[in-house]
């Protein structure tokens, strides 16, 4: 005894050891797997970082293209408006000069910059001696104004420059000799110009847009070395040294990490005329996405691996249980005292047999589910970038129109100014119009031009050259050119030109409401003053303004009935009353300007879309192409200057992709030959497609998948190696354990051995084991079952981190793009990574809920009562039937094929298989009914035809009924007719006792009537009696006695054996015999010479024979007697 | 077995901490460099408030040396031209890389490097006053800082030029002399700049590296270079620093080490 427990005591100690072998194992497994991912996971932090670098290098040169495509060319507007002021002075020496030949006075500062519309203005001379100031008081006498003193003479102007004041107010000054030794002097507040470019060109309002998600674009002046933009922390304007530049990375080229607010920023810098322009890109947007993504590989592998190596480690716990030896080589043997080969490292045959398959397909699920994981990592990530920046699309636009219509407006006032200037310039210089004189010298008569009403309105010179005409005015020619105006055109009181600087003097103000000039009308009609129209592309794409202006002019009719004309003083003359001449008449006219501003150009072009997708980068290599809401969506604009104006379709669109309805679509197309990632959503009037090549998105894919290959083979091979070696300490075990508890486990798990048609043989549980409900313990399970279990166990927590995960993603807590975008992406049915996704994490669901409700609904019902368990048991089935039909339908949804259809198509199918499944239905109606009309019940004790068992499940189709030999026959529920339900009603055991033919019936029943209520109290199966019932038959040898007692059916049987023993007992004791059959023989004293041998024989013989007779109508045994 | 089991995976669990750890930098062993540097001036030595930093050429040479020497550390030691003797005598600073003029009195004085910067006395004027050359410059105003040697600097030098009588150093006062230019003597280098802007003065005279803090686009320093100012990383006498740090400014001055850093900051 002693030594029974001791051994079992050892035994379970060498067992808990080996069980803590094996956690230890696993720990250090588990660090060692967390080690390895760490390192690829910096490898991949790695590659991912330098996709970023790829990109921002990719970005940056984008971004510059961008700046000289005209956007931020801030000299230049600093250049123009140094020219416009240029052209204020121009224009007020020539008002002045060539009309007004006022004597420059003290005034003249202040006329002047009335005139021009500046603020301050002086007049001095080459020394510096001012002679007139408005609102200007400088000592223009010091060498720094120098540059002001020494003009170029004509009509150039001096160099500006600007001087600080002590208010802090930058100043710039302009120069123009307008009179012989008089230089006129305008002063601009320059500030308010820096600020007014800064607004229109602004680096911002052209980096700002060049974003993506986590990646800004930022540019450092070179000059002094500050933030022309940088959105971080808003730094624009301030220091760059002192926030997070370096002067190191401030020339040429720079890559490398930039850190502002504590964050870090991967940049890539280039250097572009007087500034350093970078992109940024968050360091750690991708250390998540990194993270994350290696984090969920880590975790599948080290599933797996400890999955397999817990199989190892059941097997090999169950192997030492039941002392089974295993076939095995040694690795390393040495030999022992006794010149024996002893193993001291040995490699179990068998656990190899069994693990290396499991060891394999979870090497190959690791390396399959490692690369699908970086797939929907990879596509969710570029599908969300992709979308970002449709929609950012629409805000660049709006900002970009914003920005051109600041632009226009001031360039419209710029002008309309211009324009009003030269309107009251031409009022008072009416020289401009010189009246065809055919009398001059160098004009041929023949050599003129007619109007429509037989006015001449040109005349050409010998030369061919137009002179004297109202065309190509030399005065408005220099009015044109001073002010940078394309066109000036004097329009009369009728719409008729009068003068203009270039060649189409046959134009008029259009009647036609359709024309463009005809809003000029209004001006003429007095409705208006000034119109300064939009600008405007006409039909060869150049882009124009027109602008006009009202002016007056004056005529007198001559004598001669010519008309002259006169200019503005000579009408206030008039007025004055000191007018003497022919009375002057006013006329409402018309001056028109058109320019063509090509700097405008650039800045009203970034209002348009496909200047927008033009300068759009995604992910490096991704682009925008733009379609229009025809029927054939027809492509608007392509980086593929082939593709403009092609339908979609054969570029390789589909249909389907393009949602009215503003729904974006995402999915995988190719389009001539590449496969892209797309989207495609319908933004402003026009569909914006982001196409990225997959290439790109799935970079490095490959790498990694083999280092986690690597990674997941080295781990599965350690874990197999320690599962299937052993130590001679473990031989031990193996002997140690003992046979009694070897076969008790033989036992618990597998009792029954089956051979297989293919020789081997098989340990099963019985077939009722099956579909018990039970369940089983876990050591009577066998290494097989275990695995399952723990595998379920693993499958059902995975379960519920996944459900986890999707509620903190959905909810916003941890967004995980993948999830995201399984959810929320607008996904083309199809067989493609995010379908198949969406189908594999809502069957799990499912599944899971499923499972739950059928647990729920058994625990429920199991202490409902049986018919509660029946009905439960076919809600479960309902449940699981209804949720693999789900599924399928689904997945079959999924993969795009059209259910609806298919359910429909369904109805001709439905005939086919309702035929053929009659009986099926004939036996689920029959189940039914069995169930709601408790015609038996689960536990009852039926009897079926000749069969009578226990019933042990009603199912929906089948019954299953379990007889006392624990045979069990399943019934279809249709054939379960003719039931005998013996469970209802208490059985009665009856018996059939025979006492002899002398007997006294009367001393017989009165000992029964004694004995029988004892026999109830000794045998407890007796529900009521034993009863005495009477003669039952005067048989052959007896007179049968029947004794009944009520029992349960399940006792009968025994009952009646038991009733028997307890009759015959009371026989015994009462000498109450129990008949056997008897035979007199009589035989008649006929013939005393014939042998009494003879007769005695013959009578014998007959006797025999009834007696051989009797015997074969007797049921019991009998003794045999012979008498003879 | 066992017992070997259990060393290896003790051994494998170090190394994946080990691993885990990956990165981690470590500093090595080596004492603390205090270089002394000036704190106002552009490009050379200037002390950010805001964001607590230290940039300028001398800066950078004072990092690269400290970890030429083997350092472990470098701290700046903020120092004027009136107290960085006094901080490299008494201890207070190793050495001192303050545009530090390597006079002939200093040169007896202190241990210094070959000259990592030759700075020299430059005119800077406004572009608008269109003043070229030295020529130009007759009849204007000229700025200087007061107690400074640059307005004697300048005549000297425009003597040399021919331009001028030559003049006695020891009796010219910059506020008194009337010759082909006229000086006005400031109180700081600020206060010039602002003359200049306005005009009052025609010319900012001051050494190129002070200059350089006060260009901007409108000005533009005439080309003429005035008495020559090497600066020197200076020493104590005889410590065995001074050796390693003139062999190693040698070899940089050679090798255009010192080249890249005056063009990166533009000086």
């Amino acid at each position: 005894m002693e030594n029974n427990t001791a051994t079992a005591t050892e035994a379970r100690v060498s067992r808990n050891r080996t069980i803590i072998r094996w956690i230890v194992m696993a720990v250090v497994l588990a660090a060692i797997v967390a080690a390895a991912m760490s390192v690829i996971g910096s490898f991949k932090l790695r590659t991912s970082e330098e996709e970023i670098y790829a990109t921002n290098r990719i970005r940056v040169n984008t971004v510059i293209q961008t700046l000289e495509d005209g956007g931020a060319e801030q000299d230049e507007l600093y250049q123009e408006y140094d020219e416009m002021y240029a052209a204020k002075l121009k224009n007020t020496k020539y008002y002045f000069a060539r009309i007004d030949r006022a004597t420059i006075d003290d005034r003249f500062a202040r006329t002047a910059a009335e005139f021009a519309g500046m603020d301050s203005a002086a007049v001095i001379d080459a020394q510096g001696n001012v002679y007139s100031t408005w609102h200007c008081d400088y000592e223009f006498t010091r060498n720094r104004f120098n540059m002001l003193r020494s003009p170029g003479g004509d009509d150039r102007t001096t160099q500006p420059f600007n001087i600080t004041g002590e208010d802090g107010v930058v100043r710039r000054f302009y120069g123009m000799e307008v009179a012989p030794g008089r230089i006129l002097v305008f002063v601009q507040d320059w500030t308010k110009t820096q600020n007014t470019i800064r607004r229109m060109t602004s680096w911002g309002s052209i980096l700002q847009h060049l974003v993506s998600v986590d990646t800004v674009s930022i540019a450092v002046s070179l000059n002094d070395y500050s933030y022309l933009y940088n959105p971080i922390d808003d730094l624009t304007g301030k220091d760059a040294l002192q926030n997070g530049m370096e002067i190191e990375y401030l020339h040429d080229s720079y890559e490398g990490e930039l850190t502002f607010g504590g964050e870090k920023w991967c940049a890539v810098g280039r250097q572009w005329n007087d500034a350093m322009v970078f992109v940024l890109t968050r360091a750690t947007a991708n250390i998540v996405d990194d993270g994350l993504l290696i984090g969920s590989i880590s975790i599948v592998l080290t599933i797996f691996v400890l999955l397999v190596a817990a199989f190892g480690a059941i097997i090999n716990r169950d192997n030492i249980r039941m002392g089974k030896m295993p076939h095995f080589i040694s690795l390393i043997w040495r030999r022992n005292a006794r010149g024996e080969k002893k193993g001291i490292l040995n490699f179990n045959l068998d656990v190899a047999g069994k693990l290396l398959p499991i060891a394999l397909i979870g090497v190959a699920a690791v390396a399959a589910l490692s690369y699908y994981i970086q797939s929907l990592n990879a596509l969710s990530s570029i599908a969300y970038e992709a979308n970002w920046n449709t929609v950012r699309i629409t805000d660049t636009l709006a900002d970009n129109t914003e920005s051109a219509d600041v632009v226009n407006s001031e360039y419209k006032e710029m002008y309309l100014e211009k324009c009003t200037q030269i309107a009251e310039i031409l009022e008072k210089n009416p020289y401009y119009v010189l009246i065809f004189n055919p009398d001059a010298d160098n004009v041929h008569a023949q050599d003129v031009v007619r109007g429509d009403d037989g006015q001449v309105i040109a005349g050409l010179d010998s030369y061919g050259n137009p002179c004297w005409s109202i065309s190509e005015q030399p005065f408005l020619r220099s009015l044109s050119e001073l002010n940078d105006i394309e066109k000036i055109t004097v329009f009369d009181e009728n719409g008729r030109i009068m003068a203009t600087n270039n060649k189409e003097w046959y134009f008029s103000v259009s009647d036609d409401p359709e024309s463009q000039s005809y809003a000029f009308r209004e001006i003429l009609e007095d409705h208006q003053d000034v119109i300064a129209q939009d600008v405007s592309v006409d039909d060869e794409g150049s882009y124009r303004q027109y602008i006009g202006s009202v002016f007056h002019y004056y005529t007198v009719q001559n004598e001669d009935g010519s008309t002259a004309y006169v200019s503005l003083d000579d009408y206030n003359s008039q007025l004055a009353g000191t007018w003497e001449g022919s009375p002057i008449l006013r006329h409402r006219g018309l001056v028109q300007i058109s320019i063509s501003p090509e700097r405008l150009r650039a800045v009203t072009e970034t209002a348009s879309m496909y200047y927008v997708a033009d300068h759009t980068t995604v992910h490096g290599t991704g682009f925008m192409t733009i379609f229009d809401d025809s029927d054939e969506h027809l492509c608007v604009y392509s980086r593929l200057a082939d593709n403009i104006g092609k339908p979609a379709a054969s570029i390789g669109h589909s249909a389907d992709a393009f949602d009215p309805s503003g729904e974006s679509y995402n999915g995988i197309d190719t389009l001539q030959g590449t496969r892209y990632f797309q989207t495609l959503k319908l933004t402003g009037g026009d569909y914006i497609g982001v196409s990225v090549p997959l290439s790109t998105v799935y970079a490095g894919r490959a790498e990694l998948a083999l280092m986690v290959l690597a990674v997941v083979a080295v781990a599965m091979l350690a874990v197999f190696l320690w599962s299937c070696c052993f130590s001679a300490a473990t031989e031990k075990l193996y002997e140690e354990s003992t046979d009694a508890e070897s076969g008790r486990v033989r036992n618990e798990q597998e009792p029954f051995l089956l051979t297989m048609p293919s020789g081997k043989t098989r340990r099963v549980r019985s077939a009722a084991a099956r579909w018990d409900a039970e369940y089983i313990p876990w050591n009577s399970k066998t290494p097989d079952q275990k695995f399952a279990a723990v595998t379920k166990v693993v499958f059902h927590c995975f379960a519920t981190f996944l459900f986890l995960c999707i509620l903190l993603s959905r909810a916003g807590v941890i967004p995980i793009d993948a999830i995201n975008y399984v959810y929320e992406g607008v996904w083309s049915k199809g067989v493609n990574i995010f379908a198949m996704t969406n189908c594999a994490i809502t069957l799990i669901m499912v599944f899971e809920i499923a499972m739950v409700i059928e647990i729920v609904i058994e625990n429920a019902t199991s202490s409902m009562g049986s018919r509660a368990e029946t009905l439960g048991h076919l809600l479960s089935s309902v449940v699981r039937y209804g949720v693999t039909l789900y599924a399928i339908f689904y997945v079959l949804y999924m993969c795009g094929l059209d259910t609806q259809s298919l359910i429909a198509s369904a109805g001709i199918l439905s005939l086919i298989v309702g035929l053929g499944a009659q009986s099926m239905i004939q036996d689920i109606l029959a189940g039914l009914f069995i169930v709601f009309e408790g015609e038996f019940r689960v536990g009852d004790i039926v009897t079926v035809g000749d069969f009578r068992g226990n019933v042990l499940e009603i199912g929906l189709r089948t019954t299953k009924i379990e007889d006392p030999t624990k045979n069990i026959k399943v019934f279809n529920n249709s054939t379960l007719s003719g039931i005998i339900n013996m469970t209802k009603e208490a059985s009665y055991a009856a018996i059939d006792v025979g006492i002899e033919y002398g007997e006294s019936l009367e001393r017989v029943e009165a000992v029964l009537a004694a004995e029988l209520p004892e026999v109830k109290k000794r045998l407890p199966a007796i529900l009521d009696g034993p009863f005495y019932k009477g003669v039952s038959m005067l048989n052959n040898s007896s007179v049968d006695l029947k004794i009944l007692a009520m029992c349960k059916e399940g006792d009968r049987i025994q009952l009646c054996r038991d009733l028997y023993r307890a009759v015959y007992l009371i026989f015994n004791k009462h000498n109450i015999n129990v008949p056997f059959p008897q035979v007199t023989v009589s035989y008649l004293r006929e013939d005393e010479e014939k042998s009494d041998e003879d007769n005695a024989k013959h009578e014998i013989d007959r006797t025999l024979d009834k007696l051989t007779e009797d015997e074969e109508d007797d049921e019991e045994d009998e003794t045999p007697v012979d008498k003879a | 077995m066992r017992k070997w089991f259990r060393a290896a995976a003790l051994l494998l669990a170090v190394a994946a901490m080990a691993m885990l750890f990956t990165g981690c930098d470590e500093a090595l062993g080596g004492g603390t460099l205090r270089v002394g540097v000036k704190t106002d001036i552009a490009n050379f030595g200037l002390y950010d408030e805001e964001s607590g930093r230290y940039s300028g050429m001398e800066v950078d040479l004072a990092q690269m040396l400290c970890s030429e020497l083997g350092y472990g550390a470098l701290e700046l030691v903020p120092v004027t031209t009136g107290n960085r003797e006094e901080k490299l005598t008494n201890g207070e600073i190793d050495m001192m890389i303050a545009t530090v003029t390597m006079t002939e009195e200093r040169r007896e004085a202190y241990a210094f490097s070959a000259p990592y910067y030759t700075d020299h006395v430059r005119i800077m004027v406004e572009e608008s006053s269109m003043i070229e050359g030295l020529a130009d410059l007759e009849g204007c105003v000229i700025g200087v800082r007061e107690n400074t040697d640059h307005a004697l600097s300048l005549v000297n030098y425009m003597a040399e030029q021919g331009m001028i009588q030559p003049v006695d150093g020891d009796a010219f006062d910059p506020e008194t002399y009337s010759g082909a230019v006229t000086f006005r003597v400031i109180g700081t280098y600020a206060a010039v700049s602002d003359a200049l802007e306005s005009g009052e003065v025609d010319a900012f005279l001051a050494d190129g590296s002070i200059l350089s803090g006060f260009h901007d686009d409108g000005r533009v320093l005439l080309p003429d270079e005035l008495s020559e100012q090497p600066y020197g990383v200076g020493m104590v006498k005889g410590s065995s620093l001074s050796g390693r740090v003139s062999e190693i400014i040698d070899r940089w001055l050679e090798d255009g080490t010192i080249a890249t850093l005056t063009e990166k900051w533009r000086i």
